[in-house]
């Protein structure tokens, strides 16, 4: 009965949360964020270079040419967008917009959080009762309260380590 | 013809009949599930190939592709979803017909037209392929360069909005594949002293994170999943007319011209074929106002053509490795795994095991057929299978089959850290698929761009030294300048849209 209630409250609190961050939105440029971190990856991958690629032979053609040219045309195109998108914002003109829905990103993040958890416990408790684990995890985040979807994820989970494990004799954790 | 009998022979075996079903079930099943894509089926079950052999393999992942079109048409008939977006010109008349109750009938002109399409195709690949790799023993390492910088414009036809952003995402997958140690002088490239590293990421393991695990962190958004479904009714027996069979053949004959064509040149995609054929289809009909409200012509041109682009895509892949789509350039894959390295000796030195391939590719179709048939009442209830069951099962084959890569958790975590890569970028308008085509080319390019430097002491005019190379340079002239015609029109009739508006 207890137990009953505390799952009960706990599915209020969720709901609760989700209600508080329901229609919050934060608006973005795509047209400044993307090309401005890829100027960064590109600058910094650049300035790494001449530590991560050593170059022993002779020539203008070496190990470091093409990645070189890579990071150049990433740098100078994301530039270039980058340019175009603030002429936009000056003069006034109608630029992109991407709007961010909190809650979206915050389920994201939850889902990213169940990944790592699933891999961190792998190698612990093997691959059969960390899949079990997550597929009932990943089933509880889409709230679902059918008895039978756990259980249909628990088999599958099992099913696909006996088959990866025995048929396809792979090694798993 | 004594290859075409020794890869008769060697096709002849049913553990290939038996994985080719298998494929075309799950092709089946994945293309009618919205959501879930061919791509991603293909990346879920490529660890399968891990143990199997090369024919065993292809016959499983041909399967998977070519029934993945089929697939797509049965959501698009049924709920107005297309499983897979070349199956959204189906849609289009394919969900009037499901609303008159002909829903049976538009799943069977769909099924016999996808069939047609993928004979031809696979005629085209038998018939063409050969001669193709042929033409391609002759060329050296500029004509090469040159061929894989064609191959990167099929970024033109996945970019989505900006051209730009696909480019910048096709060098981020070609700086992808330079980590690891330099193939031709032995140098580590940005491995920051990380053991795991050493090789570079596998391509399978980018696949996984970039394509499968993203799938599922998109299920973050709140989406309508609840479409409703027709289902079958009884009275629809499904039967076409013998009227109706005349007034599809022309349509659907040159569909299938049409998506050989377009599967051929790299870049364009079962999507493009598909609108292209129904528009001619539309121009040539006698019945041109019933385009849109379930004309029968309509599905046949559509479904025709997006499957004769299956067998048309292998011709470059199979002749000079380059992919012509996203799902060709997985399967690549399957073939290096097996020591099969794609190119233009690969007829040459494994002449037989191509020939059961591309005869394979017949039977492929002949059995998506006799499935489809037997088994679309059950193919449509399929498509009601809840997310909250598929989803945990997906991330389940995406770990089991990362780890099977290489027997490394590192491996599990670098899928997890392509998929971030891969939200953040669609969150952020940036294409994905050009970062496949990048990981897929990035080796095959750098190596010629570098050997035909190497050889002409930095000369650049090495590119346009030999007649193959000029023909390719002005290929990629005229393929540049459509690209960039065709975007400022569309960026013209956008603007006079939101003007008018």
């Amino acid at each position: 009965m207890e137990k009953t209630s505390l799952l009960t409250r706990f599915d209020a609190w969720i709901d609760g949360m989700g209600r508080k961050m329901e229609g919050k939105k934060i608006s973005i440029h795509p047209n400044l964020v993307g090309p401005a971190l890829f100027v960064v990856f590109s600058v910094w991958m650049m300035a790494i270079m001449p530590s991560q690629i050593v170059v022993s032979e002779e020539g203008a053609i070496n190990a470091q040419t093409f990645p070189k040219l890579l990071l150049s045309i990433m740098l100078v195109l994301s530039a270039v967008i980058l340019v175009v998108e603030i002429v936009k914002l000056v003069l006034k003109k109608p630029c992109d917009k991407v709007e961010i829905e909190l809650l979206t990103e915050v389920r994201a993040l939850l889902i990213v959080g169940m990944f790592v958890l699933y891999l961190v416990l792998l190698k612990p408790i093997g691959f059969i009762f960390s899949s079990i684990l997550f597929a009932c995890l990943m089933t509880a985040y889409f709230r679902v309260k059918r008895v039978s979807y756990y259980l249909i994820g628990a088999v599958s989970a099992i099913l696909i380590g006996v088959l990866f494990q025995y048929v396809l004799h792979v090694r798993l954790p | 013809m004594e290859l075409f009998q020794q890869g008769m022979q060697l096709l002849m075996h049913w553990s290939n009949f038996i994985w080719m079903n298998l494929g075309l079930i799950i092709g089946i099943i994945f293309g009618a599930i919205p959501g879930l894509t061919v791509i991603l089926a293909i990346v879920l079950f490529l660890p399968f190939t891990y143990t199997l052999g090369p024919i065993q393999s292809f016959m499983f992942l041909l399967g998977i592709y070519c029934a993945g079109g089929y697939g797509g048409s049965i959501s698009a008939i049924l709920i107005h979803t297309p499983g897979t977006p070349h199956a959204a010109a189906t849609m289009l008349d394919g969900y009037p017909m499901c609303q008159k109750g002909q829903a049976r009938k538009a799943m069977n002109i769909a099924l016999q037209a996808s069939t047609f399409g993928g004979f031809a195709s696979a005629f085209a690949l038998l018939f063409f392929a050969p001669q193709v790799a042929k033409l391609a023993q002759k060329m050296g390492t500029p004509e090469y360069f040159l061929v894989c910088l064609f191959g990167l414009t099929i970024i033109a036809g996945v970019s989505g909005k900006s051209l730009i952003k696909g480019i910048i995402s096709c060098c981020f997958g070609l700086f992808v594949s330079t980590i690891g140690i330099d193939p031709m002088t032995g140098s580590t490239r940005f491995i920051f002293s990380n053991i795991n590293l050493y090789s570079g990421f596998d391509l399978v393991i980018c696949l996984i994170g970039l394509f499968a695990l993203s799938e599922v962190l998109a299920k973050s958004k709140k989406s309508a999943v609840n479409a409703k479904t027709h289902g079958l009714s009884k009275t629809d027996t499904g039967k076409i007319s013998k009227a109706e069979y005349k007034r599809m053949t022309l349509p659907a004959c040159i569909s299938a011209v049409i998506g050989i064509i377009i599967g051929i040149i790299p870049g364009t995609g079962a999507s493009m074929a598909s609108f292209f054929s129904y528009n001619v289809a539309k121009s040539i009909s006698h019945h041109p106002e019933e385009f849109g409200h379930g004309s029968v012509e309509a599905i046949a041109a559509a479904e025709t053509a997006n499957n004769a682009v299956t067998g048309a895509t292998l011709i470059p892949l199979l002749t000079m490795g380059i992919p012509g789509d996203g799902c060709v350039a997985i399967m690549l894959g399957a073939l290096m795994i097996n020591g099969l390295t794609p190119g233009p000796n690969l007829f040459r030195d494994h002449g037989p095991v191509m020939y059961a391939i591309m005869i394979g590719l017949l039977f492929v179709n002949l059995f998506m057929f006799i499935q489809g048939k037997y088994l679309t009442g059950l193919f449509a209830k399929i498509i009601n299978v809840p997310v909250s069951i598929l989803t945990p099962i997906i991330v389940i084959f995406c770990y089991a089959g990362a780890f099977s890569v290489n027997s490394s958790t590192f491996d599990i975590g670098t899928v997890i850290v392509f998929a971030i890569i891969a939200y953040v970028m669609n969150r952020l308008d940036f294409p994905t698929i050009p970062v496949l085509l990048g990981l897929v080319l990035g080796d095959l390019t750098e190596e010629n761009f570098r050997r035909s430097l190497i050889l002409s002491d930095g000369d650049w005019r090495i590119f346009a030294s030999s007649p193959i190379c000029i023909v390719f340079l002005i290929l990629l002239a005229v393929t540049v300048a459509t690209i960039l015609y065709g975007k400022v029109k569309a960026a013209k009739s956008t603007q006079g849209v939101s003007q008018n508006g």
